[in-house]
């Protein structure tokens, strides 16, 4: 940078002395070139700043300003306890449901244990699914010792759906030993017992394996064309956004990630790029409608 | 969020702390206007003005906070919107003069600006925003922009001014410019 130039960009950012300013404003004064210049610079400066500040403001523009649910529970105690209150009842209801969740859906009549001893965790292994009932007829009944415990325990195994055959009985007088219906080793090694239901495997492309989360801003603007720039995980739109509201479909793979935007029944890939763009918008059929079936489905 | 740490992070560029205080404040400032005869969008102009002046006092080091941000904000928003009351009567009794024809110029001189800084690639606009509106250093926006070291910074600021002021000369001779 030249010595003039210099002079004129520190004369307008506020980085010079006292001293260099009077001077530089006398030079000003007597030089019309000088004055010239430092005008143009001057309009140059006061460019950048007004794109700042314009940039600064669409931010704002498209910060969420309605209240978050618990940004309102913060507001009174009143809502702190019913808060507290609602997320103990969900997380009670939430380990109840998950403690008695039957292995499978199909099974109607999942567990029985009528003894108290055997009420164990049966959902601890979630592999193949079955039945199971553990009958003790006598040990309410009759006067019961820790010594001769009469117990016939009986297991009935659902033969559609399980794959270990536990139906024995204990034979009388002998101490009651409680069956655990662990699988045994071999038996978990057979594929089709560690078959998962198909609907449980979620496509490869929505691996969740999350990188920063996407940034993304946007401007109206009354051109039809959508724009963008992406870059650095920050997505900037720009277009005509007042008609209806835009889509935002990330895919992360293995393959890395794949964004899409989803704008008045249209689809259009975002690329990596810093420069303002006209986004492409996606024309083939097959991926068109892959994207509505992970829509749909997300 | 402590003051502090608020004017810590502004200090290294961090734009997430403005959308927080943004929807911090939004109701107490915008109040100050919508209680004294102002619309909600008016209420939201001055507010964001005032924001982005203290981000870029803040962002400048020249910032020395005697009150809490929100004070300070909310006499910002105060004095913004009784210079707009001032102006909206003066603009009442005055007729429409040679004043209107001035900033109309000066606002097509500024479209042409705004035109060329969006021909810069995004490094560039980064570097010299950062340097003129947010006053950094090119220390800072070496950091900010991951830069390898401060010369970088230096040479790229350079070389993106230059390519602006060539960019703004081809479009208009600086003389057109200023006739």
């Amino acid at each position: 940078m030249t010595s003039l130039e210099e002079k004129i960009d520190k004369y307008h950012t506020e980085r010079m002395s006292a001293s260099e300013r009077d001077s530089f404003e006398q030079e000003l004064a007597s030089d019309p070139s000088i004055r010239a210049e430092s005008e143009f610079q001057e309009s140059i400066i006061e460019g950048l700043k007004d794109f700042r500040k314009a940039e600064l403001k669409n931010r704002l523009n498209a910060v969420d300003l309605s209240p978050a649910w618990f940004e309102f529970a913060q507001q009174s105690t009143l809502m702190k306890s019913f808060g507290g209150i609602a997320v103990a009842t969900l997380i009670g209801t939430g380990v109840y449901l998950l403690a008695d969740r039957s292995p499978s859906s199909k099974n109607e009549d999942p567990i029985e244990v009528d003894h108290p001893q055997l009420a164990l965790n049966l959902n601890l292994l979630d592999l193949a699914p079955y039945n199971l009932q553990i009958k003790e007829p006598g040990i309410f009944q009759d006067e019961v010792t820790s010594s001769n415990i009469s117990a016939a325990v009986t297991q009935e195994i659902d033969n559609e759906n399980s794959f270990l055959d536990l139906s024995e009985t204990a034979e009388e007088g002998t101490s009651f030993e409680p069956i655990f219906n662990a699988p045994e080793a071999e038996l978990i090694s057979d594929e089709e017992a560690l078959k998962i239901s198909q609907l449980d495997v979620l496509p490869e492309t929505t691996i969740e394996e999350e990188e920063a989360p996407l940034e993304v801003d946007y401007e109206i603007s009354k051109n039809l064309d959508i724009k963008y720039k992406y870059y650095d995980g920050k997505l900037f739109l720009s277009g005509d956004f007042d008609r209806a509201p835009y889509e935002i479909l990330e895919i992360n793979s293995a393959q890395g990630r794949r964004i899409y935007v989803k704008y008045l029944n249209k689809f259009y890939q975002v690329n990596t790029t810093d420069r303002l763009t006209r986004l492409p918008e996606v024309k083939n059929v097959e991926v068109i409608k892959e994207l509505e079936l992970l829509r749909v489905n997300k | 969020m402590k003051d502090s740490e608020i004017l810590q992070r502004i200090s290294k560029g961090d734009e997430q702390v403005l959308d927080y205080l943004y929807k911090k404040y939004y109701g107490m400032m915008t109040r100050v206007v919508l209680s004294n005869s102002g619309s909600e969008e008016e209420a939201k102009d001055v507010y964001q003005e005032a924001l982005v002046a203290f981000w870029q006092k803040a962002a400048k080091g020249d910032l020395v906070l005697t009150s809490k941000i929100s004070t300070y904000l909310y006499s910002i928003c105060l004095n913004q919107w009784r210079k707009e009351l001032d102006k909206k009567s003066r603009r009442q009794e005055e007729e429409v003069d040679e004043g209107y024809y001035q900033s109309y110029e000066s606002e097509e001189r500024s479209k042409i600006v705004h035109a060329c800084i969006e021909e810069l690639g995004e490094v560039c606009r980064k570097v010299l925003t950062h340097y003129y509106f947010d006053g950094m250093n090119m220390q800072e926006i070496a950091a900010k922009l991951d830069f390898a070291n401060t010369d970088t910074a230096k040479t790229k600021k350079y070389k993106c001014k230059k390519k602006l002021d060539q960019l703004i000369k081809n479009r208009y001779s600086t003389e057109d410019f200023f006739d």
